[in-house]
């Protein structure tokens, strides 16, 4: 299974970054090979769409389950499109929380906001 | 002097003056209704489009001309799809994504350059109109008035804006800018040759007065400020005018008689001589700035 969670920084002992299409970066673990890797945020830099941006790029990598804090509604609906599992970020080290992911502990995100139209940078 | 700025006026046609101001609640619309009323036939133009409030004051008079604003919107044809992604890739504002060989369109962050469409090679994308706002014309007060609105729950009213301007084509007009410095501000100022900031008598007043200082030079458009609301304490807006050298045009002092009449939908020009002396004063200077201006580029 590939987890997807936004960080702050490129390393395992990151933490997390409570947004989404403007994270710094997207860390993908993989629960078979059990190896991580960080890719900066493709939706970052953008200065709009920047969580249809990010979504896509999780979806194109074949992302099974995504933790956040907060999703705004367009990329909540491509993820729940591709059927991507969505889990509400807690607090925890990057390693607690795919773990968490994996036993499907997580409590399961189901408030999408309406997106910040551009000023998501701020 | 006045006959000689009359005769300027006739012959600048097309002089577009538009007021503007960093926040809500400054006076836009109370300083560009006032000011079209003393001015030379000019048209008046609300294009805060979000929230118009100029047909408060120049209400219609007959009957009013309606014409809805269409933006073209992409719709997909997932038949003719090869899931190319040239349109994902081409679209810079992320409008368009591909999930499950299916292309999703966000309506409501396209900006509609029909771009998508041109680069797809099977003619998947199809450019369909959607109505965002409407446009309405009328008469009142002697003035022609176009108020543009934008319809609730849309993101942007940049194309209202834009069409009020071909609206308006080549007559005078004053325009009633949206609050703020944002997108919209710049759409509304864009093409216009004068700049009116208006400003109040608060430390936020003089810092939103700084940011539509900072647009109006990145513009290169000439302005000066009028300061609304000033009372005999002290005004951060006029001395940040002073440190800039910028001009100022007029201070409205605070008034509760002023505050009544709005509030009434009244225009304190057809009210009070006193009011009309202070537009009037204002449209001349706005005018022989212009004129000074046409010389300098001369």
């Amino acid at each position: 299974m590939r987890i997807v969670i936004p960080t702050n920084d490129n390393h395992q002992d990151s933490t997390t970054s409570s947004r989404f299409g403007r994270a710094p970066y997207l860390a993908a673990y993989d629960s078979l090979q059990k190896n991580w890797s960080f890719y900066k945020n493709p939706g970052e830099s953008n200065t709009g769409g920047a969580g249809i941006k990010a979504a896509q790029w999780a979806i194109d990598i074949g992302c099974e389950s995504l933790i956040v804090d907060k999703l705004g509604s367009n990329a909540a609906d491509m993820l729940k499109a591709a059927d991507v599992k969505l889990y509400k970020m807690v607090d925890g080290r990057l390693v607690d929380l795919v773990l968490m992911a994996e036993k499907e502990t997580l409590p399961r995100l189901n408030d999408f906001h309406e997106g910040f139209h551009n000023h998501g940078g701020q | 002097m006045k006959g000689s700025i009359i005769m300027a006026v006739s012959e600048f046609n097309n002089i577009t003056i538009a007021v503007l101001s960093g926040k809500g609640g400054t006076g836009k619309t109370f300083v560009s209704t006032n000011l079209t009323l003393v001015s030379h036939g000019f048209t008046y133009i609300d294009c805060d489009v979000e929230a118009p409030n100029g047909h408060l004051y120049f209400e219609p008079q007959q009957s009013i001309n309606q014409q809805g604003v269409d933006v073209l919107i992409p719709q997909f044809d997932s038949s003719k799809c090869i899931q190319c992604r040239q349109c994902i890739d081409f679209c810079k504002f992320n409008a368009l994504a591909m999930v499950k060989e299916k292309v999703f369109v966000f309506e409501q962050v396209c900006h509609h350059c029909g771009g998508c469409s041109i680069v797809c090679p099977t003619g998947a994308l199809e450019e369909i109109p959607r109505q965002i706002g409407v446009i309405k014309s009328y008469e009142s007060k002697g003035h022609r008035v176009l108020s543009g609105e934008l319809n609730l729950g849309e993101v942007s009213g940049v194309p209202v804006i834009k069409r009020l301007h071909q609206t308006n084509e080549k007559n005078s007009g004053i325009i009633d800018c949206p609050p703020g410095s944002g997108c919209s501000v710049m759409e509304s100022i864009q093409n216009v040759d004068y700049l009116i900031m208006v400003a109040e008598a608060s430390s936020f007043g003089a810092h939103n007065l700084e940011m539509i200082h900072e647009l109006a030079a990145i513009m290169k458009k000439p302005y000066s400020v009028i300061l609304n609301k000033t009372t005999n304490q002290k005004n951060p807006s006029k001395d940040y005018c002073e440190r800039n050298g910028i001009q100022v045009l007029a201070e409205i002092p605070y008034d509760k008689t002023l505050a009544r009449w709005l509030s009434e939908g009244e225009i304190p020009v057809l009210k009070s001589s006193n009011y009309r002396k202070l537009f009037e004063g204002v449209y001349m200077k706005v005018i022989v700035g212009l004129m000074n201006e046409e010389i300098t580029r001369a």
